[in-house]
Order: structure tokens, then C-alpha cells, then sequence
């Protein structure tokens, strides 16, 4: 019973009519065509201002990259100077307690 | 008086690689009808043809310039509109996959069985149980494997000889011979599988 079906079902598919074209076909085709190109092309001006940002972007990064860098160069370079202080302060500390020493 | 155009020639070609307007709108009247009638084979639905078959003509216009003459010109477009004709199933699958709530709710109006178009001698009931049967006969289409669902739907659109078919599938006449037999057994087989469900 279902083989029947379906085999009515195949012969129902093997004999569709062919479908018309609407009119207009060509019409729309060119339509679609445009449209993609308007999404798909930006313009001269577009691609000049991205490219700009990010330009801008990247000379920022570069900029504040530099510049922490410096600053943690300085922030090592004034604790070797504490150091050295404390350690002269030392010395000298030591130096006075042996001379006022009998 | 119409001028008969060889969109097989290399002229024509090289019109169209120079993106000849008058050129390609040509090969869209030489070709349109077979197109939406290869796409509409596969998709079943008239609406959703003609857009897809849309498709194909911007993708042959954008792409011509990688054409590389291996085969001729129309096979290429055809092979082109049985491509996109799959893609759009499988996106058809996926949103149908998605579209729960849509069905549920009645807002799906993009069923697979609409705007098919029917035998003018139908009647209502008559148009339904084609519609029915036609659904079934899609689902078990999508259930063989791509090749042979790509051979059985050629075969039912008018105009294609077994060696276009071939020339449209990448191989032999005889394979496309075997690939169709064996399309149709196991099409009967899911179908039959399909209606004891």
C-alpha cells in the first residue's frame, strides 16, 4: 500500500509543470547586481577615513606603550637612588658608632 | 527581427568578461527559463526559484572573470544554479531547524510545499494531496546522497540531455545513468519509509 503511494508520489513529482518566468527577470537581476555593489564597494572617502582611524589607533598604542615604559624606567631608576641613600645612611651610621666606640 | 546569439562563442564570451551589459542580459533571456525551472525542481516553490535563479545570474556576472572555458559556458551556469539550488535547501533545513516557534505559531508562511504550481485541472483536494505528497517526496530527496539527488532532479527538468547532466554533475554519461537508477530505488524505499511513519 505505501510502495503504491509512493511510487504515486514520484510520478506526481516527475510530472510538475514547468513554472513561468516573471516578468521584469532581467530587471531584477540588475537591481540585485546594484545593490550588492553599493554594500559590498565602500567609497574613496570611506577607505580614507578607516584607514585614518586607525592609523590614529595604532600611533596611540605605540604613544602610551612608550610612555609607561618610560615611566617604570624612571620608577626603578629613583628606587636604586633610595637604596643607594639607605645604604650610604648606613655606612655612615656604622662608621659613627665604631668611632664613638672605646 | 531576433539575432541569433551563440552564447557558446568565444566572442560572446569575451564580451561578457568585458562586462558587456546588452552581453549578459543575452544570456539571461537564452537561459532564464531553464534556470528557474532547475532551481525550482530542487526548492518547489516558485518564489523561492526565481530569487535563487536571481542569485545565480549575479554570482555569473560577478564570477565570469574565473571561468575557465573547461566546459561550456551554459553548462557552467547550470552547475552554478544546481549549487545555490542546494545551498538554499540547506538553509531552508537549518531554519526550518530554528523556526520552531514560527511553526507553532502559524507565522511560517515559508513552507516547504508553498507556491508550488499545480495542474490546472486540480481540484482543492486534489491540489492538497499533490502538495502533501510533493512535501514527502522533498524530505526523502534530501535524504539521498547530494550526487544522486543532484541526477534525479536534472533528469525531471525539461530540456537537459544525459550528456548535459553529465557535463553539470563532473562525470561519465554512464555514471549519471547508474546514479539516476539508483536515486529512484532509494527515493521509493525513504518514501515508502516516510509514509508507514
Amino acid at each position: 500500500m505505501e510502495s503504491h503511494h509512493a511510487e504515486k508520489a514520484i510520478e506526481q513529482y516527475e510530472n510538475l509543470e514547468p513554472v513561468e518566468v516573471s516578468d521584469y527577470f532581467f530587471q531584477k537581476v540588475e537591481q540585485k547586481l546594484r545593490e550588492q555593489r553599493t554594500v559590498e564597494k565602500p567609497s574613496t572617502f570611506q577607505l580614507a577615513f578607516l584607514s585614518g582611524a586607525l592609523t590614529a589607533l595604532l600611533v596611540a598604542n605605540v604613544l602610551m606603550f612608550s610612555t609607561v615604559l618610560n615611566k617604570d624606567q624612571m620608577e626603578s631608576a629613583s628606587r636604586t637612588e633610595v637604596m643607594e641613600t639607605l645604604v650610604q645612611e648606613y655606612r655612615i651610621q656604622t662608621d659613627l658608632s665604631f668611632s664613638t666606640n672605646p | 527581427m531576433t539575432q541569433h546569439i551563440d552564447i557558446d562563442s568565444p566572442i560572446f564570451l569575451e564580451k561578457l568578461k568585458q562586462g558587456d551589459r546588452e552581453a549578459f542580459r543575452q544570456l539571461v533571456l537564452a537561459h532564464q527559463v531553464q534556470v528557474v525551472n532547475t532551481c525550482y525542481r530542487f526548492l518547489l516553490d516558485h518564489h523561492d526559484a526565481e530569487e535563487v535563479a536571481q542569485d545565480v545570474f549575479c554570482d555569473v556576472f560577478q564570477s565570469i572573470q574565473t571561468f575557465r572555458e573547461k566546459s561550456r559556458l551554459s553548462t557552467w551556469v547550470y552547475r552554478i544554479a544546481v549549487n545555490r539550488s542546494m545551498d538554499a535547501l540547506r538553509k531552508q533545513g537549518r531554519q526550518k531547524r530554528g523556526g520552531l516557534w514560527k511553526r507553532i505559531s502559524g507565522m511560517d508562511s515559508n513552507d516547504e510545499e508553498a507556491h508550488f504550481k499545480a495542474p490546472e485541472h486540480h481540484n482543492p483536494d486534489q491540489i492538497l494531496s499533490v502538495k502533501e505528497n510533493l512535501g514527502l517526496v522533498q524530505k526523502a530527496l534530501r535524504q539521498l546522497p547530494e550526487k544522486q539527488q543532484k541526477a534525479f532532479v536534472l533528469k525531471q527538468v525539461e530540456g537537459f540531455s544525459q550528456k548535459e547532466i553529465a557535463g553539470i554533475l563532473g562525470v561519465t554519461e554512464s555514471a549519471v545513468e547508474s546514479l539516476m537508477t539508483r536515486a529512484r530505488q532509494q527515493l521509493r524505499k525513504k518514501l515508502t519509509h516516510l509514509l508507514k511513519k
